[in-house]
C-alpha cells in the first residue's frame, strides 16, 4: 500500500477494491488488512469480490491439475542413474 | 552456531544427497511438468523442459540449503530453464511491460472497480471446462501468464515470485493485475460465446 496513506480511519469500498488482489493474496501490512477486513466482511460488495476471487483460484488450480506421463517420469529417473554414474566415476 | 547452513551438510557424501534429492525434488514431478505444459503449451517442449529442469537441479543441489523453498528453487530453475532455452526455440515475441509499473498504478487506481468477477461471471465459471480454462489461460501474454500462474495456481507470494522471474515485486503486481484482468475478460468472453449469460465486462 502506498507509504503515504494514512493507516488511520475508515476503509470504503473503493480502497477495499483498489488493494483486492493483495488482500486475497495475502500481502498486505497487518494494519492494512485489519482495516480492509474490517470493511469486507460489513459490506457485501466486497465480500462478493472476494469471494468471486477466491473461487476463480479453485476453478484455476482444479483446471490445471496435470499428472506426469510415466515416459517422463522413467526419463527423469533415467536421466538421474546416468548423471549419478558420471559423476561417481569421474 | 558453528555449522555451515548454507549448503548441504558437509559429511553428507554423494550417495546420501543423491537419496535426498530423490526423495525431496521427485514428489514435484507431476507439478513442475503442469507448470511447463502452462509455459510451452505443448506436451513435448514440456516433456523436454521437465527433463532439462532436473538434471539442473541435481547438478546445482549441493548449493541447495536444506530448509529452505524446495519447491520455488525448483520452480526458479523450471523458469530459468524455459526463458533461456523454449522462449527463443517458440520466437513468441518477446512481452515486455508495455507500460511501466507507474502507468499500471495508475491505471488500477481508476479501474478498480471493472477488475473485480461479478456473480454472474462466477457463475459462468462453473460451466467451463477445464480445457476452456487452460485455453484462456494460454492466450495471456507469456510474462503475465507466468506471474499468474505461479500465485494463482502454485500459491507463490510476491516476493517469492519475483525471485523466480528476477524481476522486482513492483513488476511481479503490475504482471499480476494485467494478467488477471486478461483472464477474468478472456473468460468471460468463452462463457459467453457459449452461449451463456454474462454481464458485459
Amino acid at each position: 500500500m502506498n507509504q503515504d496513506r494514512p493507516n488511520t480511519g475508515e476503509c470504503r469500498c473503493e480502497e477495499a477494491l483498489e488493494h483486492l488482489y493483495e488482500y486475497v493474496d495475502s500481502e498486505l501490512p497487518d494494519l492494512d488488512l485489519v482495516r480492509l477486513r474490517a470493511h469486507i466482511e460489513e459490506c457485501v460488495t466486497c465480500l462478493q469480490a472476494v469471494s468471486a476471487e477466491t473461487e476463480l483460484r479453485v476453478v484455476l488450480k482444479r483446471s490445471c491439475v496435470e499428472v506426469a506421463p510415466d515416459a517422463l517420469r522413467m526419463r527423469v529417473m533415467t536421466q538421474l542413474s546416468l548423471l549419478r554414474t558420471t559423476t561417481s566415476t569421474d | 552456531m558453528t555449522e555451515n547452513t548454507d549448503r548441504a551438510p558437509d559429511d553428507e557424501n554423494e550417495a546420501a544427497r543423491d537419496r535426498r534429492f530423490e526423495d525431496e525434488a521427485m514428489p514435484y514431478l507431476d507439478q513442475l511438468y503442469g507448470a511447463a505444459l502452462r509455459m510451452t503449451r505443448n506436451p513435448a517442449d514440456a516433456e523436454d523442459l521437465v527433463q532439462e529442469t532436473f538434471a539442473k537441479a541435481y547438478a546445482a543441489f549441493h548449493q541447495y540449503k536444506p530448509g529452505t523453498n524446495l519447491k520455488a528453487w525448483l520452480y526458479r530453475i523450471l523458469t530459468n530453464t524455459f526463458i533461456n532455452t523454449y522462449r527463443k526455440k517458440q520466437r513468441e515475441p518477446l512481452q515486455s511491460d508495455a507500460d511501466t509499473v507507474e502507468d499500471w498504478q495508475i491505471h488500477r487506481a481508476a479501474s478498480h472497480t471493472s477488475t473485480g468477477l461479478r456473480s454472474a461471471e462466477t457463475e459462468a465459471l462453473d460451466s467451463l471446462g477445464d480445457g476452456e480454462i487452460k485455453d484462456a489461460l494460454a492466450e495471456l501474454p507469456e510474462d503475465f501468464r507466468l506471474a499468474v500462474y505461479l500465485a494463482d495456481v502454485e500459491g507463490f507470494a510476491y516476493k517469492e515470485i519475483a525471485e523466480i522471474m528476477d524481476t522486482p515485486i513492483g513488476t511481479v503486481m503490475s504482471r499480476l493485475h494485467r494478467g488477471r484482468a486478461q483472464l477474468r475478460k478472456l473468460l468471460a468472453d468463452h462463457a459467453r460465446s457459449l452461449g451463456m449469460k454474462v454481464e458485459k465486462v
